[in-house]
């Protein structure tokens, strides 16, 4: 249990308990659950002591998903029920994924999201990886022995809004309380830097199955600064193979799209992992006709075909050290992270390219896992012997579209989130009470260049003479680099309503609907997971406001020390029974009877912030 | 028992800095990084959604403070602003003089022809040649702004160096194209 029940006034030692949180790495071929033990991170394994677990589901008719090592084993003779790579389709449209007719599966025709037919139904991607994160989440609460307070889930730092949405939409599917989407970049750097007690300015490249990542970060005195990031979120190890199957099936003659194709496809995989330590490698198929059929494959070879895609790596590196306003003999040290920088050829171009030795002391397939653990743990709210600040920044430029089709940038890539714009609108007509506009993401000035991450209507704007209003809209983009927008009409005070066209994204009826299927499929009683759903979300606040009672109830007037000890015990008795609807409300009371609590709390800190810097000045 | 806290403190105050166009760059960063310290989202991931929500808004307010202090340009308007004087951050030529605007324009040809010709000897060449006169023109903007005080000349200056800053980002946009 991971909540300790204290008396009214009475006050917890919330150091005592550890609260229980994991970091999850959501890989494109491979995933990860990783927690804090004995002050180390540690990768939690499976049954059979294997820390990855594939990012492969496979979908028949009435039954619930198989996930990993056993969906691997279906992957040939079951290709188009077996979902691989999905974390590719994250966000994206048919349109969008440039590989999809080299994939073995259905594609709905449809405009949002991808959808794929399955013998278990149509499914999409966020479902798919929903169903991922559930088998680590099951992991990690088997092994921990309790309720998770919850999980940073890593991303690329290259991924838009609409891709780290999907991501957080699939964990919220999986039952998993988000403590933070983190970067897969910084995840390493900060289990590197912690480790190494690393100083100075560090790139981070990551090449992972499917994306590719560079950050740049300074690491000074517990601050993780990243200074810039780039990447190509549709570049990976995945590729790599693609190269090598394609130069295969052309020397052996044989079509892509037959049967020998798929098992040609895991050959050319292990070929490529042999010639990491073996100068060549063989690869042997039984073709139509049962002949068995050998091709000799040398590194050398190897490294011409995947020339032009280790090339493709060193733009976005490029791009990164120019907005970071680095030369490459400012760089200390050079992370390499992800299973494919194992490949020589990209050892020997990152050496070549950033004249030093990449550094390689931590296991590139766990070391974003790892990081995402220590994160975790802090989140959670635990303590640890060091403290450090992770400052980290948006992508992608964003803006809204202006006349012509153009984009206009309000809040530039590489800008240290959270970060938030506003830009005001008037009305052109007279009485108009509704107005729309569009958000983007990109850095290209076209909008048609640009991702669309949501249509915004504005409505409720008090009618006016054209041109009097004044529309304040404020774009938020929070710790985690999701999009938000606010609105109001500055000269009546007015909140206009905003409703949300995501373009690629799932709306909440979605994410209400999978919800439910989800519970369906697992034979659960919906009643009965929403009352769990409550209960957790309640107790979370309830220890939160036991952590601020503890720590500051001198801030309370008698009166207002009553209201909160009153809502917090009704909430306590509230968790007890079984009506979520009742701990719902309740639990709304306790929030808003503590919003002032928390204002005063905050005050605090800036107080001691400002204090802190004063004395400071003074002694200099 | 209200803490009497400003609720828009000005963003030489959060940093406890002189507002001043000359400021300690050390002291900057290091008191950001204190602020950040007490107020980021990662120290209150744990905590209610009041205290996220306050800790998300007290944390914007400081990168953005930080990102504007450190910029000399975005220092220099943000200084005339508390001085009561606005500079539009986007192309308002009213008030340039035509000898600037001349070299401006001679400038954007060279640009221009440094990308027909693939020259990158040319576009280091007027990279410096650029951010030589942006850097005395920060000069001259921090003695208006400091000890002269001259807040409407050292307005029109504000504007020029946006120009100039333009011109340094089309030059990068410029690297980035001939790059590849």
């Amino acid at each position: 249990m991971l909540l300790q029940i204290a008396e009214p006034g009475q006050s917890i030692e919330p150091e005592v308990v550890q609260r229980l949180a994991v970091g999850i790495d959501l890989g494109t071929t491979h995933s990860l659950v990783a927690t804090i033990r004995d002050s180390l991170p540690q990768v939690i394994t499976d049954e059979k002591d294997r820390a990855l677990l594939p990012s492969i589901v496979n979908y028949r008719a009435n039954s619930t998903p198989t996930v990993g090592w056993d969906a691997k084993a279906l992957q040939n003779e079951d290709a188009q029920n077996t979902i691989v790579s999905v974390k590719r389709f994250m966000g994206r449209t048919l349109t969008d994924v440039a590989h999809a007719q080299n994939t073995p599966y259905h594609f709905v025709p449809h405009e949002g999201m991808i959808q794929i037919e399955t013998a278990a139904g149509t499914v999409n991607p966020v479902q798919v990886s929903a169903d991922i994160l559930k088998v680590l989440h099951d992991r990690a609460v088997h092994h921990l022995g309790g309720e998770l307070v919850g999980a940073v889930i890593t991303v690329p730092a290259y991924f838009d809004d609409a891709q780290r949405q999907a991501t957080k939409d699939a964990a919220q599917i999986a039952g998993i309380n988000v403590l933070r989407l983190l970067n897969e970049p910084t995840a390493a750097a900060v289990a590197y830097g912690l480790d190494q007690g690393a100083e100075g300015i560090y790139a981070v490249y990551d090449l992972g199955g499917g994306t590719f990542d560079i950050s740049i970060l300074r690491l000074s005195r517990g601050v993780f600064e990243v200074l810039a990031t780039n990447g190509d979120p549709a570049l990976g190890g995945d590729d790599f193979d693609r190269v090598i199957f394609n130069w295969v099936s052309k020397q052996m003659e044989i079509d892509p799209a037959s049967n020998e194709a798929s098992q040609l496809l895991s050959e050319v995989r292990q070929a490529k992992e042999r010639l990491t330590d073996h100068p060549s490698a063989k690869i042997e198929i039984r073709g139509a006709n049962g002949a068995l059929l050998v091709l000799p494959i040398s590194r050398e070879i190897f490294n011409n075909l995947a020339v032009e895609l280790v090339k493709r790596t060193l733009t976005p590196v490029r791009k990164a050290l120019r907005d970071a306003g680095l030369d490459i003999g400012q760089i200390d040290g050079v992370v390499l992270v992800g299973g494919a920088t194992r490949m020589p050829c990209i050892r020997q171009a990152v050496a070549k390219f950033f004249e030093q030795e990449p550094l390689t002391n931590l296991d590139p397939d766990k070391v974003v896992a790892l990081g995402a653990a220590i994160q975790a743990n802090v989140l959670a709210g635990n303590r640890m012997k060091e403290d450090w600040l992770l400052l980290d920044v948006i992508p992608l430029s964003l803006g809204i579209e202006t006349m012509g089709g153009l984009m206009e940038k309000l809040i530039p890539r590489n800008s240290t989130i959270p970060i938030a714009r506003a830009q005001d609108f008037t009305t052109f007509k007279d009485g108009q009470t509704a107005m729309s506009f569009h958000v983007l993401q990109g850095e290209r000035e076209l909008i048609s260049d640009c991702r669309s991450l949501a249509r915004f209507e504005l409505n409720g704007i008090p009618p006016m003479a054209a041109g009097a209003a004044r529309i304040r809209v404020t774009f938020q983009v929070d710790a985690d680099g999701l999009v938000s927008v606010s609105a109001n009409e500055l000269i009546s005070g007015v909140e206009a309503k905003i409703e949300v066209k995501p373009s690629y994204g799932l709306n909440d009826d979605d994410i209400t609907r999978m919800l439910q299927e989800s519970f369906a499929n697992a034979q659960a009683d919906i009643e009965a997971r929403r009352l769990e759903e409550h209960r957790v979300d309640a107790k979370r606040l309830l220890e939160a406001t036991d952590v601020a009672l503890s720590e500051d109830s001198h801030l309370l007037t008698q009166e207002e020390l009553v209201v909160l000890t009153k809502a917090v015990e009704t909430l306590r008795e509230a968790i007890l029974g079984s009506d979520w609807q009742l701990i719902k409300q309740v639990s709304e009371k306790l929030n808003n009877a503590s919003t002032d609590f928390a204002g005063r709390r905050m005050d605090i800190s800036i107080k001691s912030a400002l204090t802190g810097q004063t004395l400071d000045t003074l002694a200099m | 028992m209200n803490l009497p806290l400003n609720k828009n403190p000005d963003y030489f105050e959060i940093f406890a800095l002189v507002p001043k166009f000359h400021i300690d760059m050390g002291s900057l960063d290091t008191n950001f990084r204190d602020f950040q310290r007490q107020v980021h989202p990662d120290k209150t991931a744990h905590l209610s959604d009041a205290e996220r929500r306050l800790s998300m808004q007290w944390a914007t307010l400081a990168n953005e403070a930080y990102q504007t202090l450190k910029k000399p340009i975005d220092r220099a308007s943000y200084l005339l602003r508390i001085n009561g004087i606005e500079t539009h951050s986007e192309g308002h030529v009213v008030g340039l003089s035509e000898d600037f605007l001349m070299e401006q324009m001679e400038w954007r040809e060279a640009l221009q022809e440094t990308i027909d010709n693939v020259d990158i000897e040319e576009l280091d060449k007027l990279e410096r040649r650029v951010k030589t006169k942006l850097t005395g023109q920060l000069d001259r903007l921090g003695n208006l702004l400091d000890s002269e005080q001259s807040f409407d000349a050292a307005a029109d200056l504000v504007k020029q160096t946006r120009f100039l800053d333009r011109l340094l980002a089309e030059i990068n946009n410029a690297y980035e194209l001939l790059e590849n």
